[in-house]
């Protein structure tokens, strides 16, 4: 087995003695093979899913050799597994320490390095884990199993979380949720002695009404693990011995002598700057690290600032364009009634110039006078009008007083109207409207025209006729 | 017959991600082969 000397770093191959140094490594080469053998067993569990007992494995081998990258990597990976993040990427951090190139722990933290928000997402997951275990011990229970649910639900295989859940559920005497979440834990690492236990535990404690099949499947869950590891492992363990790691006695006597004279002599071996030498540099990444974190995150924070002032900046613009776009339509606009106004007018004037006069007269009468806002518009009504009204407005009450005369009174009373519209001086129109309505008996309404007559055009010959009608009319009606 | 609040006095709170670099510094590195190398000296010194 090749290997480094412990006290020069160089290399050494096979030798006993280091030919750079002259130190016997003859101690060091069998506490090294000995981890080996501790990796070697970890990486058999780990891949037998028993991921518990290759923690126990692995960190055995690197009390033996704290510079086995391999068994520091795959701690990693395990504990990443069981949904401990944080300490799998301490173990990277430190892998990475003693050995900088052709890692694979570099690959792992630059994984994680890459997606802040998933290393924002463990924070919270072991934050509601961490505030479930303190809710727990103050007995909110509730709060325990909102907040574990959710750190479930944002990472399945946190197997401390699916135990403190299952736990709780026991405690609430929710057995089959309990069960639920135990056996998802032990699918994840199969022989989990608290795992067991609880599971254990549940079985003892499902009342008779209880699934029996349930119940089965709980025990079912507990041999599968057992049988797990013994099938896959030809040193056979037991799953009791996952509760207590009891680890090859051969292992033991090789080390026997050097770990009893250490233990003599362990606090004045450890030196604390040894420790802090080793982690210096990674310290200072991690800060660095960190900064870097910090300034890309107030820069992406500048930035969506930026980008909100300047979608407010489009926005306003937006709706100034709108403003603007709109009182440009409406100044453009010329409501529909303004223009059949103008149009009749041109209509009536055209009419006017084809010497079609009575036509001309009717259309200029559909004309508002008032609604025509141009003043050469009005001017021109008023020059058709003055000619056009007077002389159409006699022409009418002929036609009028024709239909009078043959009796139609209700048909006449148009044609007066329209003369009066457009001659509001036309008596003989007045006066024959007032008849109209004397002959149709509408004597309220008579009675009006006659003194309309008679109190505007006193001097006509047509108020005297009124008035000597309204007499008439008094009598008719027995007022 | 498992006791509540003994077993949940068994779990630990998990390590945050701001604590982290704590976790680096102030792990214990030391392994056998530290060890072995002080004894060594010790005893050569003696």
């Amino acid at each position: 087995m090749e290997m480094n000397c412990p006290y020069c770093g160089s290399n050494i191959g096979v030798r006993n003695r280091c030919n750079h140094c002259g130190e016997d490594v003859t101690l060091f080469q069998r506490a090294y093979r000995i981890a080996n053998q501790y990796y070697n067993e970890g990486l058999r569990k780990a891949r037998l899913r028993d991921l518990s007992g290759a923690i126990l494995s692995l960190k055995n081998c690197l009390k033996l050799n704290k510079e086995h990258t391999d068994a520091r990597n795959l701690l990693g990976l395990v504990y990443y597994e069981t949904g401990e993040s944080v300490s799998a990427i301490r173990e990277w951090i430190i892998s990475q320490h003693f050995q900088e190139e052709d890692n694979r722990a570099t690959y792992y933290i630059g994984l994680v390095q890459k997606n802040p928000s998933k290393l924002e997402e463990v924070g919270q997951i072991i934050k509601r884990y961490n505030g479930a275990l303190t809710a727990a011990r103050q007995g909110s229970n509730d709060v325990a199993i909102i907040q574990l649910k959710k750190a479930i639900s944002l990472n399945p295989h946190y197997v401390q979380a699916l135990q403190l859940l299952g736990l709780i559920y026991i405690k609430e005497r929710d057995y089959n949720k309990a069960r639920k979440c135990l056996v998802r834990a032990s699918k994840i690492d199969v022989a989990n002695a608290t795992t067991l236990a609880y599971l254990e535990e549940l079985h003892m404690l499902q009342p008779d009404g209880g699934s029996q099949k349930a119940k089965e499947n709980t025990l079912d869950e507990g041999r599968k693990s057992r049988n797990a590891i013994a099938s896959g492992n030809q040193v056979i363990l037991s799953a009791q011995s996952y509760t207590e790691e009891k680890p090859n006695i051969m292992a033991w006597v090789n080390l026997v002598l050097g770990i009893i004279i250490g233990a003599a002599f362990i606090m004045v071996a450890i030196v604390p700057g040894i420790r802090k030498n080793s982690v210096q540099s990674e310290s200072t990444e991690l800060v660095a690290l960190n900064e870097r974190l910090v300034k890309a995150d107030a820069d992406l924070e500048a930035a969506q600032k930026e980008k909100e002032s300047l979608e407010q900046d489009v926005k306003k613009l937006e709706n100034q364009l709108k403003k603007v776009q709109k009182e440009l339509t409406e100044a453009q606009e010329v409501p529909e009634e303004d223009k059949t106004v103008y149009e009749n007018l041109m209509k009536a004037v055209v009419l006017f110039l084809e010497e079609k006069e009575e036509e001309s007269a009717n259309m200029l009468l559909s004309v508002d006078k008032n609604a025509l806002e141009l003043e050469s518009a009005a001017q021109l009504y008023n020059k058709l009008s003055g000619q056009l009204f007077a002389e159409q407005s006699e022409e009418i009450y002929q036609s009028g007083h024709t239909l009078y005369t043959n009796g139609h009174y209700e048909q006449s009373l148009v044609e007066f109207d329209k003369a009066l519209q457009m001659n509001p001086d036309n008596v003989d129109a007045m006066y024959f409207t007032g008849r109209a309505y004397h002959r149709l008996k509408e004597y309220d309404t008579a009675r009006i025209w006659y003194n309309k007559l008679i109190e505007d055009y006193p001097d006509t010959g047509r108020a005297k006729e009124a008035a000597a009608r309204l007499r008439e009319l008094e009598k008719e009606s027995g007022t | 017959m498992i006791d509540f609040e003994t077993e949940l006095s068994k779990f630990q709170m998990s390590l945050e991600v701001d604590q982290i670099e704590e976790a680096v510094y102030h792990n214990d590195l030391s392994d056998v082969t530290d060890i072995m190398k002080d004894l060594l000296e010790q005893v050569k010194n003696k």
